[in-house]
């Protein structure tokens, strides 16, 4: 028997062959199943995104612009502002975090205006919620003192 | 689908974007609902079973990208709410049941075209009635399309037993089907 074949007399390979090709007969599309399916998968994504802005995690996306700003990590060398590639791959920002830090950047458009940043995150969420984040790792290890740091010199 | 573009997905589907579900269920979703409707005998069942699935893979999207055999870990997915979705039926817990679901005696064998839809109806029943391991190996390799390699792997059995296994199922379908041949010949007699 080789890896892949059991050694089927005639009638077993026979009806093996019946079975195979009732399974490569193809099917029509069920619209209506991948529909439920997939709005299912919609709302549990929908729930964590609620779940993420109630834990802080808005305020973790925008700390982690901010670290990644301070740190110099713009991809053209120095601080300076952080592309949305950079961003979506290295921090792992979702669509709608992402989103966030463009509205937040409405608020503060100088990349170092912390300030203003940590006021809309205070503004947001306790940030003792934010720090908690943090330990969840969802930031850089970086990022776990430049938070407060962040924090104590927009005071 | 390439090596490279599992990984972008895995990578995709991590991050959350709902696009990415649904270039999955595009690529594998027919699979796994045949191997659910298998195992779980109904396709109201096998839906609820990769809908399951689904949920759970948003629900652990962090990890995804750590995956790396993507049909491997969703066809072990699927098994196992298939498995909860049995106990969920008052079956034995742990264990697809091995009792027969309905009895086998609509079969009408499996190469007529005539009444497809009976036949096939048959048919699934007459697999719901093979005992668990036997069904759960019959499933992977036709409708999952397994090797045996990849199916004793996820069930936790040699290779050959795999082969074995779904040698036995094959015998016992066509035990079945030669029952009813034999009963509908000596009634035509009567």
């Amino acid at each position: 028997m080789s890896e892949d074949r059991a050694d089927l007399p005639d009638d077993l390979a026979w009806l093996e062959r019946g079975l195979m090709a009732d399974h490569a007969v193809p099917q029509e599309p069920d619209a209506e199943t991948r529909a439920r399916i997939l709005t299912a998968v919609g709302r549990e994504l929908d729930r964590q995104r609620a779940n993420c802005w109630a834990r802080g995690g808005l305020v973790a996306a925008a700390a982690v612009v901010l670290c990644l700003e301070l740190l110099g990590q713009s991809g053209g060398g120095g601080a300076g502002r952080v592309s949305p590639a950079v961003l979506h791959d290295t921090a792992a920002l979702s669509t709608e975090e992402l989103a966030f830090v463009r509205e937040l950047r409405e608020i503060a458009p100088d990349p170092v205006d912390v300030e203003a940043l940590v006021r809309f995150s205070r503004a947001c969420i306790d940030p003792t919620v934010a720090r908690a984040t943090l330990h969840a790792g969802v930031l850089q290890n970086e990022a776990k003192w430049r938070l407060p740091r962040v924090a104590g010199q927009a005071r | 689908m390439s090596d490279s573009e599992i990984s972008r997905l895995l990578g995709d589907l991590a991050r959350g974007e709902a696009a990415a579900f649904a270039r999955l269920y595009d690529h594998r979703g027919g699979r796994m609902l045949g191997v659910a409707k298998a195992l779980v005998g109904s396709a109201a069942d096998a839906e609820d079973v990769v809908q399951d699935v689904f949920v759970a893979l948003v629900r652990g999207r962090r990890g995804l990208t750590t995956v790396r055999d993507l049909d491997a870990y969703l066809f072990r997915s699927v098994r196992r709410a298939a498995w909860r979705c049995i106990e969920r039926r008052d079956r034995a817990p742990g264990e697809l049941t091995a009792e027969p679901v309905a009895s086998p005696d609509l079969v009408d064998g499996l190469v007529s075209r005539d009444g497809t839809e009976k036949r096939d109806d048959a048919l699934a029943r007459a697999r719901q009635s093979l005992p668990a391991e036997q069904r759960e190996v019959l499933a992977l390799k036709v409708e999952g399309e397994m090797t045996f390699a990849e199916i004793g792997k996820m069930v936790g059995v040699s290779t050959s037993t795999a082969a074995s296994r779904y040698r036995y199922a094959l015998e016992r379908l066509r035990d079945r089907l030669a029952t009813r041949q034999g009963t509908k010949a000596s009634e035509a007699g009567t």
